[in-house]
């Protein structure tokens, strides 16, 4: 019953600060998508960024952390500060330069990791991160992300401790691969000519919520009074 | 951070509520009720920081700090409190504050364990004469004093302070030690030592700790054009989250009146640094953050954030050197049309030569710094390699 509850409590974080944009995006070349998640407007006012952390750092408050690694200099940065601040561990920041994120040589992680994101769409810039596993003195505890949106099977593919707080699964315009099928919205934007703009109509993200409103949208790990 | 030693923030423990006015008598019960969830048996030591509070009400000592030093009055060594000091002049000063009732219940009991922090310094309530606290402050000053030392800064006869001495020593808040060769004894301030990173610092003095490792030696080019022979970068010091908490609600105090919104550039420090302050002034300030546009000089907000008319901001940054990044930001606000608080800043190394003249600007540490222009710099000359470091929010593309 609480998980229901709270899962559409921070649905409503989402959509009430009007950060879904629908358009049509491209992640890496050949994956696109219809609406992208901009999680920075959300985290424009602090207390949201301290309930999603607080979220977070119940999951994992039974281990103890050391360090607090972040791919995301923008908003999941916001995220790795708050959960650090509650394990009373550092955090480092990593740089990400042409696409490919630079993991400096005299850095130095050791003892227990935690790496924590804002969101995952294609698990590209997470598996670069999760090499530091191969560091000495390193163990990489989990991953804790808000909104997940992977493609794959998440435990799968990288055999890590993992906790989300949503995750939007069987949609089918979630992310579109576009080597193995045909993306639609390629062909819509052909015919009609429009620009691919970011900006959207206010509508349009009504229709979207009612759309997504169908979907099974998981909450996980969530006992917290929002 | 030791085992024994339970480190508690207050404003982790409220989430709903406004924590930084600590009134009511639920609240303080709500609190109890959520302290003793954490606090296992093993905790010899607990602190509690109050340091985000800026008020706090009778009522609420009633119902979370009496009961929770009767509880724990025989299992635990120490609790500790750290509290602002405005506040604690205030609870001493005034009979309704209430801590004066805390004062009253212990000295019946006769047992001082309560430490509450003013300043840099450890203060004892319970106790009947104020020498053992005059003790304390010597020995958190000098790591270690012998016996005579202390009576000849005291300039009081040895046999008080020998009883002082004896009921500090009881409670354990110091220790007695000896030379490897048994010729000299002298006092150790034994358990507050252990204490020292958590409590009772004030953000001068976090910020000169941590000093060294936020500069880099060196010859660079900043993005006003201007060559420095030294870089200071704040990363160090905003990597370590308790601090950071800290100098927001610092930043919060100088300027934070009648604030609606805090906006900085986008690299992750002034990110982290924005996001602290407006948590601090209160729960509907916004953080917001600028970048360069690609196509022009200006500066530009991201594109779903906006700014209303009628509101006003406040511009935070890490290091000022010549004010090139902050007359862009202020200049995006004169665009559209808020008002302007303020400006501060971490660390001022212009040497009192920037100055944003109608605007308030405010900065934490002061230094002075040599600044060369693009032709007269004296290390080009040398043939010293120049670095740019990515200090414009435009560097940081995804």
């Amino acid at each position: 019953m609480v998980k229901i509850k709270s899962a559409q409590k921070f649905w409503q974080i989402i959509v009430g600060s009007n950060s879904i944009i629908e358009g049509h995006f491209f992640f890496k070349s050949y994956y696109h998508t219809r609406y992208i998640i901009d999680t920075s407007i959300i985290f424009q006012y602090p207390h949201n960024v301290e309930t999603v952390s607080r979220a977070i750092y119940k999951s994992f408050s039974r281990r103890k952390i050391d360090c607090i690694v972040t791919p995301n200099h923008r908003s999941g940065v916001l995220l790795a500060h708050n959960i650090g601040d509650k394990f009373n561990a550092n955090i480092e920041v990593l740089k990400r330069e042409r696409g490919i994120i630079n993991i400096p040589p005299g850095l130095n992680i050791r003892g227990n990791v935690l790496i924590i994101d804002d969101g995952i769409n294609t698990g590209d810039s997470l598996a670069q991160v999760l090499s530091l596993s191969k560091f000495p003195n390193t163990k990489i505890v989990g991953v804790g992300i808000f909104i997940d949106r992977y493609i794959g099977d998440f435990e799968k593919d990288f055999k890590f401790p993992y906790k989300s707080i949503i995750s939007v699964k069987n949609d089918p315009y979630n992310i579109i691969n576009t080597k193995e099928e045909r993306c639609p919205l390629c062909d819509e934007y052909r015919k009609t000519k429009i620009a691919i703009n970011r900006t959207t109509d206010i509508d349009k993200i009504d229709e979207l919520q009612q759309r997504l409103k169908g979907l099974d949208l998981q909450c996980a790990y969530v006992d917290v009074e929002v | 951070m030791q085992n024994n030693v339970l480190y508690c923030d207050i404003s982790e423990m409220i989430l709903k509520d406004d924590w930084t006015m600590l009134v009511s008598r639920p609240k303080g019960e709500e609190l109890r009720k959520r302290l003793k969830e954490r606090i296992s048996s093993r905790n010899k030591v607990i602190i509690l920081d109050f340091y985000m509070v800026s008020r706090i009400d009778k009522s609420f000592i009633d119902s979370f700090l009496l009961p929770l030093i009767k509880e724990y009055k025989n299992k635990k060594d120490i609790i500790g409190i750290n509290i602002k000091k405005e506040l604690f002049e205030k609870t001493k000063n005034f009979k309704k504050a209430g801590l004066e009732d805390i004062d009253a219940f212990l000295r019946n009991k006769k047992e001082p364990f309560l430490i509450i922090n003013e300043e840099a310094c450890p203060y004892l309530f319970g106790l009947e004469n104020d020498l053992s606290n005059r003790i304390l402050k010597l020995l958190w000053e000098n790591k270690h004093l012998t016996f005579e030392q202390i009576c000849t800064e005291l300039d009081i006869k040895s046999s008080e302070v020998n009883n002082a001495l004896q009921i500090l020593i009881e409670k354990k808040f110091i220790h007695q030690a000896a030379t490897k060769d048994y010729k000299y004894k002298y006092y150790e301030a034994g358990f507050i030592d252990q204490i020292r990173p958590f409590i009772g610092f004030t953000i001068e003095d976090l910020i000169k700790r941590n000093l060294k490792k936020n500069i880099e030696d060196g010859h660079f080019e900043l993005p006003s054009g201007v060559h420095v022979n030294k870089l200071f970068h704040a990363s160090h010091l905003i990597r370590q989250p308790r601090i950071t908490k800290k100098i927001g609600v610092h930043i919060a105090d100088l300027l934070g009146e009648n604030v609606d919104f805090v906006i900085s550039t986008e690299t992750p420090n002034n990110i982290i640094l924005a996001h602290r302050t407006a948590q601090a002034v209160s729960r509907k300030t916004k953080s917001l953050f600028c970048r360069q546009s690609s196509f022009e000089k200006k500066f530009v907000l991201h594109e779903r954030f906006n700014i209303d008319k009628n509101s006003n901001g406040l511009v935070v940054i890490d290091v000022v050197v010549t004010g090139y990044i902050v007359n862009k930001i202020l200049d995006l606000l004169r665009r559209s049309g808020a008002g302007i608080r303020g400006i501060c800043s971490i660390f001022d190394l212009s040497g009192g030569a920037v100055n944003f003249s109608p605007y308030i600007f405010r900065s934490i540490s002061q230094d002075k710094i040599d600044i060369y222009q693009k032709g007269h710099c004296v290390l080009c000359q040398k043939d010293i390699k120049v670095y740019r470091p990515k200090i414009l929010p435009g560097d940081w593309k995804w």
